[in-house]
Order: C-alpha cells, then structure tokens, then sequence
C-alpha cells in the first residue's frame, strides 16, 4: 500500500475519481479492522491533519452506529468531541490512585470525573442523602474549573457502556421482572433509553 | 357489679361503637392501612415487608423519581391509581429522548413519539406461575434477612429504614426508606457484598392520595400513530428441550416464545420477590462466544455458546450468579 494516498499536503488537491474511492475504501478497512498496524498506523496519522478524510471517518462511524442502535447515532454531532476535549482538559490530574488507601463508606459514595460532578450536584438539588450532600469532598470537587493536581478517588464505572446487545436484553427483561416492593414501572426507570423491542427489528 | 341493660346504655354503646370504627376507617382510609403510633413502633420487619408490598400497589400517589447508577442520574415522573382491581401507571422519563410508559395491569403502551409509534408489551403468564404478590414473606426471609435499622426524614417523610441482607454471596441486598404513615417506599438502595450502592432511587416530591385519574392520561395524543404488539406465547421449557436451574429460590415467572431484534427467543423469567433474572435462548449467530456483558449498575449478564444456540442470562444478580445460571442451562431429550 502507498502511504502517499493519505499524504496530507495531497488532501487539497480535487479529489478525481479514483484517489477519494481508494482513502474511503480503506478507511472502510480501518473500522472493520482489515487493516495491518502499519496501515493503520500510517492511516490514523494522515487523519490528524486532512480535515476531509476526519469527516468521513466521522461519518464513517456514525453510520455503523445508526446500524447498530438509533440511540448511539444520536450520540454524533459536530461538538461532541470538542466538548468532551474540553471536558478531558479540565479533568484533575490523577496520582499513584493504586497507592490510596482504601476509602471510607462516606467516599465510596463520591463518583470520579465530570459526570459525578454533575451528579452530586443534581443530587444536591433534589437533597438526597445528606451525608453525600453536605460532604466537603463533594463541595471540593465541585469546583475545579482549571487542572489541579488532585488525589483523586478512582472507583466504579463512569462511562454507561451502551452496548446495543445490551440494551435490548435489558429492554426484554424490563418487560417481565415484576419488582414487588417499589412500583411496577421501577425496571423501565432503569432502563428509559433502551428502546422497545419491536417485531422484526 | 350490676349489669347496665338499658336501653339507652345500649344505644349509647353502639353509637360508641359505630363512632370509633368510622374513625378508624377514617383513619385507615388516609393512612393507607396504618395503624396507631404503638402499633407503627410495634411492627416486626416482616410486617413492615408485607406493608410495603401492599402499599406499592394500593396507594394513589404521583411525584417525582430520581434513579442514580454510577455516574448517571435520571429523573421520571410517576403516576399511580389503584381503581380497587388493577393499577394504573405513567412513567414520564425526564431525561433522553420523550418516552412515555403507560400502564394498565398488565399491559404496558410505550409511546414513541418521533416515531410516532406504540409499543403495546402484554404479559402473557402461564396458568401454573401464580402472581408474584403473592409471594409470602416467609419465604423471601429464607433467603434474606430483615432488619429495622432506623428512622430518618426523606422528603418530607418520617421514614423507617430497613435493611435487608441476602443470607448467600448469590444476590444482593437492599435498603429501604418507608413511610411510617402510609408504608410507601420512598428510597431503595441495592448493594453488593461490599455494601457499595449500585443504584439507588428516591422519590422528590411525592403527593400520596387524591390522585387524579386525568394525570394518567398520556402527554400526546396517540390518533394515527402505528400500534405494534409483542406477542408472548407461554411455552414449556421441557417440551422445548430446555433444563434450566435458576438460584435457589428464584420461581418462575414467565415462560414465553418471543420476538427479539432479529428474530425469536425464549424467554424464561425468575424472581426471588427482590430480584429478578431473564433466561434468553437463541439460535446462536455464527461470531458468539462465551462472554460477558458490561455491567449496567446492579445488572449482569452472561452470554453463553450451548451447540446451536446462544443462552444469555440477564438480571439484577452479581456477576457470578449470572454466569452460574448459564453455565447450569441444559439440552435435554425430548
């Protein structure tokens, strides 16, 4: 394979014909995973830089998504990856976490990362449990808005893996798990984004 | 002593009579089935188990939800009527794309509105599985065990805090917050053997009784938008070809053929009054491997490669229990 295809300075010539096929055919490879490392290599790097090559990556991946799950196609847009940079940008720093030492049952209840900020403070809102509300851990963690080297507590997982295979197990059992205590509804709380199964989907 | 047998006395007395059970009734009426302060201090756990059970069913209340797992917070608004046979329901997901669940006994109308589509889910029980609510607190208490641990205020709620520890490693255990007056759940923790939180939910704002059967009617109008059903068929597992071994003292629920993404399954539901867990058997794509899925807060799975088929076990179990049910699941002779 010649490297040159994906040559950056090459990008801003018209693509004619054959060239634009060859680049869109072998990122095709890429996401199925047809590609040697060398190539991906090589392929990965020539993204950085050609603009049009990363849109059609994008777009690329946006269509298997909405193959494989109409719920994580919505998921692209042209800020998503700005604003999770941004949101990585103004993450703490994470030190030696394996050298902490184990935590309390009042920090187990402390979540790392943007999204438990977020988290506690809509649980500060609503006032859920006091001993995490009024905590100074979580006051503390609200407020980092530059990146401070922080001893962060790392635990538990913070991205929902929305594995679409999942997703429909869990859509099939909401509909006969039949909770007892709490109400009938509760399965489909925990469950709101899986969509219904449907016939002949 | 001389024994009063006036007339009067005895008028007196029964209108003594009918005057305290009218207060009483009164007072049941706006409790939900409650009882006298004493009576509220006096009660043992498993009662307090049975009140709550009942009480999810019975009352009328409408408020907000709030469900946390892991990193995620979601927040659904509830309505629920008991019309003295069945319940009514409406979930109202705040968050993601507008849902909408509406429930009338057994059946459950998804309502998607950029598809402009029901999905009507219909539970279709076997004649020999008899009704979960049924379930006798003896028998939930082989397997966990109750305590009251305390009494504390969740919104606007004098609460009674339970707790309720699985007797084995193979499930989980629960916390709840009740209200003293009415037995309503009002917050549920699940936690694993660590006793880390794995989900939790609370009710914000919630208005118990004077419900109003308008609020159960759904946010859109549903005129010339498409209507599917799922269709469960109850089947027989054996007569399918099927052992299966759920844990001890999950009972089956349901047994059914149902349509899945792509095709048919089985589907084979157990429960142990706490939690539940699904059994799906499928014709086995030709990539699958044993494997497991991501956890999803307290919900595991485990997929397995039995011959022709695929069996992936789904619940609200630890992993290892998951995997445990699909690795027991059994081809028998016909």
């Amino acid at each position: 394979m010649n490297p040159d295809t994906i040559d950056p300075s090459k990008s801003a010539v018209p693509s004619v014909g054959g060239r634009a096929d060859d680049r869109a055919q072998r990122l095709s490879c890429l996401l199925d995973g047809e590609l040697d490392e060398h190539e991906c290599r090589a392929l990965i790097a020539g993204l950085r830089d050609d603009k049009e090559a990363g849109h059609k990556w994008a777009l690329f991946n946006c269509v298997g998504d909405a193959m494989r799950s109409a719920d994580v196609a919505s998921w692209h847009s042209d800020q998503f990856v700005a604003r999770v940079s941004a949101a990585l940008e103004r993450e703490p720093t994470v030190l030696a976490p394996a050298a902490l030492p184990p935590r309390s049952a009042a920090r187990r209840w402390l979540l790392p990362g943007a999204g438990a900020v977020a988290a506690a403070a809509v649980l500060i809102a609503i006032g859920l449990p006091s001993r995490q509300a009024v905590s100074p851990e979580t006051m503390a963690a609200r407020t980092p808005a530059t990146p401070t080297p922080t001893v962060a507590a790392v635990q538990g997982p913070v991205l929902i893996d929305r594995s679409p295979q999942l997703e429909r197990y869990l859509a099939a059992h909401r509909e006969l798990a039949e909770p007892t205590l709490m109400p009938n509804s509760t399965p489909y709380v925990r469950t709101s984004g899986a969509m219904p199964i449907q016939e002949g989907r | 002593m001389q024994r009063v047998d006036l007339p009067v006395w005895r008028w007196i007395n029964a209108a003594i009579f009918l005057l305290v059970c009218a207060s009483l009734s009164a007072a049941q009426e706006r409790a939900g089935g409650t009882a006298s302060v004493d009576a509220v201090d006096g009660r043992s756990p498993e009662q307090w188990l049975q009140i709550v059970q009942h009480a999810a069913r019975r009352l009328d209340y409408t408020g907000t939800m709030v469900y946390q797992q892991g990193a995620e917070v979601r927040m659904s608004k509830i309505v629920h009527v008991f019309d003295g046979q069945v319940s009514h329901e409406r979930l109202q997901p705040m968050d993601g794309r507008p849902r909408e669940f509406i429930r009338n006994a057994d059946e459950v109308r998804c309502l998607i509105p950029e598809a402009r589509q029901v999905v009507v889910e219909r539970k279709a029980r076997a004649e020999s599985f008899p009704a979960l609510a049924a379930t006798a607190t003896a028998e939930l208490l082989q397997h966990y065990s109750v305590k009251i641990v305390g009494r504390e205020r969740v919104g606007g709620f004098d609460c009674q805090v339970l707790e309720i520890r699985p007797r084995q490693a193979d499930r989980y255990g629960y916390r709840l917050w009740v209200d003293r007056a009415t037995g309503l759940m009002l917050r549920s923790q699940t936690l694993n053997e660590r006793g880390d939180v794995l989900e939790q939910m609370a009710f914000v704002d919630v208005r118990i009784g004077g419900v109003d059967r308008e609020q159960l009617k759904p946010s859109w109008s549903t005129e010339g938008w498409r209507v599917e059903q799922t269709a469960h068929r109850p089947i027989d597992l054996r007569e399918q070809g099927w052992r299966l071994v759920p844990p001890s003292g999950f009972k089956p629920l349901y047994a059914v053929r149902r349509p899945m993404a792509g095709g048919q399954a089985l589907q084979a539901v157990y429960s142990d009054g706490l939690a539940s867990l699904s059994v799906f058997i499928e014709p086995a794509a030709a990539a699958a491997a044993n494997d497991q899925l991501p956890q999803r807060g307290p919900i595991n799975s485990y997929v397995r490669r039995l011959g022709e088929s695929t069996v992936t076990v789904v619940g609200e179990v630890p992993a290892d229990t998951a995997r445990a049910v699909a690795q027991a699941a059994e081809r028998i002779g016909r």
